[in-house]
């Protein structure tokens, strides 16, 4: 069966492309060198990326979406495979092993993890007969998503893991499960962090109680919720304990910024500062301080849309927020046509982890998010990450390509 | 299939996560512009204050030049060595480097200099040239020199009481340098440079964008020859008469310009933050004799032709007993205070009263500060008792019951010198910038007329007389003459209250040369033994120190000694300006001044002369004149003989003549002879010897 490019979401795959263009041009200025007059040779990696990207997504939307389905839960165990793998041969950075070396270039497993996941998680709740509702349904895949979730955990990576909860509660929330469900699901992750205060803790546990008081979910459920919230809020002390003392740092300083200006609060305030000196217009390419003078820590990776803030104002960084709003308005628009479950699941799951990407990644920028290493999809620095959401907006293309498909 | 319920419960869904989205897309938008366009500037300046920083560049300091320009104060080049290691290593190293260096033993450095890692330290900020070549060869890592600038004083201990000192970085602490520390400093200027994160910079521009503005240059109206004079003389007189201490102060007659001012204390302990001369106060003695001799003239009180009868040396005024160290009979009033005599005077201050006294010594500057600018001065006090005794009339009219500074004493002395004018005294000239201009200057302030001129020529000449044929013999001089009061006063007892026995203050208060005074100023010992007469311990002194000064100005000399021969010599007389004037003019000038013209032509107009205008010079002397010629290859030769050879090589200069001379003096022989037409340039000779 030959494609037939006119009915190609090209408009789509352009602002995948302006997307990951602007990235090569601010990864060039991030780690540009007034001294030698040229940058290291970091944009030279990414453009090969990109065509290595590029060319994955040319082989993937050749594909027939079937092939997807048909092999969602081999991929998910390779990824699972890859993940297991690099918690023994990966490479360490900053107290965590995230990534393999094969010749020159890393691998990061977690982003084909990811869609590892995306694949499994859509091919079982497109097919599954159970109703949205059922502690089976609802087990199952969240036993899905907890395995790569405790793999990156043992990493130890807890931003990179959120993709996946996030994965699963859109997924979750897009099939039909009823929000009521939904925030009793969540009730305990709220428990474990007002539990650092118990008075919050307990009127967070009074507001619960009467939540199911009044809605009535079921008996088993409710008892559930209740007890598992009492137990997130006793052992959260001891959970504390047990987290790395950079993630501890993270969340610490994360509520404040300024109580470690020269550690890990040193990267939010420069991440502001730099935005903020940007101005409306900014200070022009290769004009921006903060980061030709290297104040701005990580600028090729998780800080380049600081770079863009800086350099290209409040207007380029408009432009960049609008073009993903573009994609995510796209994928939206493609998974809620699809008549195929399993291709609008793998829609709505690509949309949900470009946008919790850039939701936390320019959210850590802004000092509205801890900062959790997650990079900005197409912008940042990182093959693998690359690749990824472009097989993502691949997924999305045949997702579209393919709607009229059952 | 989809039933129709799960397609609208799918668009609730639909429409609730897309709501979600936009609201979470929109909190993006709007903290990023809450960042970048409403605090936008804050941010900016954060990021520019992080980036940007400033080098100061130290300012010169001024100088501090004497009234003739001599350099008191100046900058030199100092090498500084600091400390700025990156480690622990580097720390050690230095420290054993140090050792060696400055030969200590071991481990002394490290508790000398405690250096830390990544922080500035001052090793020595005065590292001598050689130490200073040898770590620059060695290139120690985390010592460094740097380049400063040291305060110098190329007189080395002359006159350091005025001028103060400095603190290591430049800072005036003491004397002038502190009192006048914001104008000698100058502002710095600064560098711009841009650091990164890692605390490199780089130097946007070399050139500072704000220039450091050097310090004002001061102007001291102190002649450091005769400030050197005076503070030798001093230690001298000090040391020969056993005081304990000494004081003097000089100053300019006509304007109240100190000239030079010392202490010197026994031992060589002297003081080098206060200067004596205004921060201590004495009691007079029968220097003060001189303000009641001016009240007495002014008030009419006295008849020089009157005697008085001095009880032969011991009078009973009031209930106490005044004396005087000679039994005198009658004396004069000219004689009673040549002689000095206590019962004299204070008979003679009975008829004026104490209130006019006081009133007098008022007048003349007692009791209030002179405000001359140097830290510490005292303002002395008048005792002003309710009821005037006898004896307290007596007391003050002998210098007693006052305290005064002796600064106080030199101006009211210059007043009576200069013919009654008083000025406040002044120890700044002027202010001059770093490039060469004159930007403040000072000028003397009259305070007013404190006697009438002919009361002073009298009171001079009694002033005269009493190193003539009084009291201060032994201050005459052959040299330059000298008029002064000598003051033999007793040291008060501060502890049990009246005076202590054969402890003197031996004081001369004096001004020269006489003939037309210029100099006024005192000289003060404190305690000398076991002679304690002020003239022939303080008089000596003030006479070798007027003589040395005089020898290297002489104009203040004696006319019979600067002149060797000559019918006029010694009648001193300005010389007119001939410039201008017709010869034959000038000739009937110069002829009714009694002084010899010799010009190269009968007749024409005057373009030169010499000596110039204005100067004072012995009515004998010869004055050249030159005539305003056509030719300008040709020139007269005038007649030089006679003439002093400053006088003819001035001619011969102006003439553009070359000339040698044989001997010095006057002019005795000349060739070519005069009146011969030479061409400029030509050779001629001259032999002169003494007049």
């Amino acid at each position: 069966m030959s494609l037939e490019y006119r009915h190609i979401d090209w408009r789509l795959v352009g602002a995948a492309l302006l997307l990951s263009v602007i990235g090569i041009i601010l990864i060039y200025s991030a780690q540009f060198d007034a001294a030698t007059g040229s940058s290291l040779d970091f944009y030279l990696k990414q453009i090969i990326w990109l065509a290595i990207a590029l060319f994955i997504f040319a082989v993937l939307i050749h594909l027939p979406l079937r092939v997807i389905d048909f092999l969602s839960y081999l991929i998910y165990a390779t990824g699972l495979g890859l993940l297991f793998l690099v918690l023994f041969i990966g490479q360490a950075k900053y107290g965590a092993a995230r990534w393999f070396s094969v010749g020159p270039i890393n691998v990061s497993p977690s982003d084909i993890a990811k869609l590892a996941l995306l694949v499994a998680l859509s091919r079982f709740l497109a097919y599954t007969k159970l109703p949205p509702q059922s502690k089976r349904r609802i087990f199952i895949s969240a036993a899905l998503a907890a395995i790569p979730v405790l793999l990156i955990l043992r990493q130890p990576d807890l931003g990179t893991s959120l993709v996946f909860v996030a994965l699963l509660f859109s997924l979750w929330l897009w099939s039909g499960l009823s929000p009521l469900y939904m925030i009793l699901i969540v009730s305990p992750l709220v428990s474990l962090l007002a539990a650092f205060h118990w008075i919050t803790w307990t009127v967070f546990l009074v507001l619960l109680i009467s939540f199911i008081l009044i809605l009535k979910p079921g008996f088993l459920f409710s008892f559930i919720t209740v007890v598992a919230n009492l137990g997130f809020g006793i052992i959260t002390p001891f959970f504390w304990n047990r987290l790395a003392d950079y993630q501890k740092l993270r969340i610490l300083t994360f509520l404040d910024p300024g109580r470690d200006p020269r550690g890990a609060g040193y990267q939010i305030i420069q991440s502001k500062i730099a935005l903020g000196s940007g101005g409306i217009l900014g200070k022009g390419y290769l004009g921006g301080s903060q980061s030709q003078l290297k104040f701005l820590p990580e600028r090729h990776t998780d800080f380049i849309f600081s770079v863009l803030g800086e350099e290209f104002g409040f207007i380029g960084a408009m432009v960049v927020v609008i073009v993903f709003a573009f994609i995510f308005y796209r994928g939206v628009v493609i998974a809620s046509r699809c008549r195929s479950r399993f291709a609008s699941n793998l829609a709505f799951g690509a949309v949900t982890i470009l946008f919790f990407q850039f939701l936390v990644n320019i959210g850590m920028t802004l000092g509205l998010m801890p900062v959790t290493g997650l990079p900005l999809p197409f912008l940042s620095y990182g093959g693998t990450s690359l690749v990824m959401c472009w097989f993502l907006i691949g997924l999305l293309v045949l997702a579209d390509y393919y709607w009229t498909e059952y | 299939m989809m039933s129709k319920t799960r397609v609208s419960k799918s668009r609730v869904r639909l429409v609730f996560l897309c709501v979600l989205g936009a609201l979470l897309w929109a909190a993006v938008i709007v903290r990023l512009a809450d960042i970048q366009i409403v605090h936008g500037s804050e941010y900016g300046r954060m990021a520019q204050k992080q980036s940007t920083g400033k080098i100061e560049v130290k300012a010169d300091r001024g100088l501090i030049y004497d009234r003739k320009g001599r350099q008191l104060a100046i900058n030199v080049l100092r090498n500084e060595l600091c400390g700025y290691p990156s480690g622990k290593q580097e720390i050690k190293y230095a420290y054993g480097y140090l050792d060696r260096l400055y030969g200590r033993t071991n481990g002394k450095s490290r508790r000398l200099h405690p250096l830390k890692p990544e922080r500035f330290r001052w090793i020595d900020r005065n590292l001598p040239d050689n130490l200073a070549l040898r770590i620059a060869n060695d290139s120690v890592p985390g010592l460094y020199i740097r380049k400063g600038m040291k305060r110098d004083y190329p007189f080395g201990g002359v006159g350091r009481q005025l001028l103060g000192c400095t603190d290591i970085d430049g800072k005036g602490i003491s004397g002038l340098e502190f009192s006048y520390d914001s104008l000698l400093a100058g502002s710095p200027g600064f560098i711009d440079y841009i650091r990164d994160a890692h605390r490199n910079t780089y130097r946007i521009r070399e050139i500072p964008l704000v220039k450091p503005l050097a310090g004002n240059s001061v102007v001291l109206t102190v002649d450091w020859y005769f400030q050197e004079i005076v503070e030798d003389e001093l230690r001298a007189a000090v040391e020969e008469y056993n005081a304990l201490e000494g004081t003097s102060v000089f100053v300019d007659c006509h304007s109240g310009e100190i000239l030079a001012a010392a202490d010197y204390v026994a031992g060589g302990k002297t003081d080098a933050i206060k200067l004596r001369t205004v921060s201590n106060t004495i009691e007079p003695g029968s220097v003060f004799k001189i303000i009641t001799a001016a009240t007495l003239l002014d008030e009419e009180a006295v008849d020089l032709e009157e005697e008085i009868y001095c009880e032969k040396g011991s009078w009973k005024c009031g209930r106490r007993l005044l004396r005087d160290d000679k039994k005198h009979d009658t004396l004069t009033f000219r004689e009673t205070f040549e002689l000095s005599s206590n019962i004299g005077i204070a008979k003679l201050a009975q008829r004026i009263g104490g209130e006019k006294l006081v009133k007098a010594a008022r007048r003349f500057g007692f009791g209030q500060k002179t405000m001359v600018g140097l830290p510490g001065e005292q303002s002395g006090m008048i005792a002003e008792p309710g009821v005037w005794s006898d004896y307290n009339i007596a007391a003050l009219s002998i210098g007693h019951a006052i305290s005064v500074t002796p600064l106080q004493l030199v101006l009211a002395v210059a007043a009576v010198a200069n013919g009654g004018k008083l000025y406040r005294p002044l120890l700044i000239k002027g202010m001059v910038n770093s490039e060469g201009k004159l930007v403040r200057k000072y000028t003397s302030e009259k305070l007013g007329k404190v006697m009438r001129e002919d009361d002073a020529e009298l009171l001079r000449s009694f002033m005269q007389g009493v190193v003539e044929k009084g009291t201060a013999m032994p201050a005459r001089s052959e040299i330059v003459s000298i008029a002064g009061k000598t003051g033999t006063a007793e040291v008060p007892d501060l502890e049990r209250g009246g005076y202590l026995k054969n402890k003197f203050v031996a004081s001369f208060l004096g001004f020269f040369p006489v003939e037309d005074p210029r100099i006024a100023g005192i000289v003060v010992l404190h305690q000398p033994e076991p002679v304690h007469y002020g003239g022939h311990t303080a008089g000596p002194a003030f006479r070798n120190m007027a003589e040395r000064y005089s020898i290297a100005n002489s104009d203040l000399m004696r006319p019979d000694t600067r002149l060797i021969a000559g019918d006029h010599g010694l009648k001193m007389k300005e010389v007119p300006d001939f410039v201008g004037r017709d010869v034959s003019l000038a000739a009937r000038i110069a002829e009714k001044k009694g002084m010899h013209l010799v010009a190269d032509s009968s007749e024409g107009v005057v373009v030169w002369q010499y000596p110039p205008e204005g100067r004072r010079v012995p009515g004998s002397e010869k004055v050249a004149v030159l005539v305003d010629t056509e030719s300008d290859q040709t020139v007269t030769m005038l007649n030089l003989v006679g003439m002093k050879l400053r006088t003819a090589a001035a001619v011969l200069d102006y003439q553009g003549l070359e000339f040698k001379v044989v001997g010095c003096g006057v002019v005795k022989k000349q060739s070519p002879s005069a009146g011969a037409m030479l061409n400029r340039n030509a050779a001629c000779r001259l032999v002169c010897g003494s007049a």
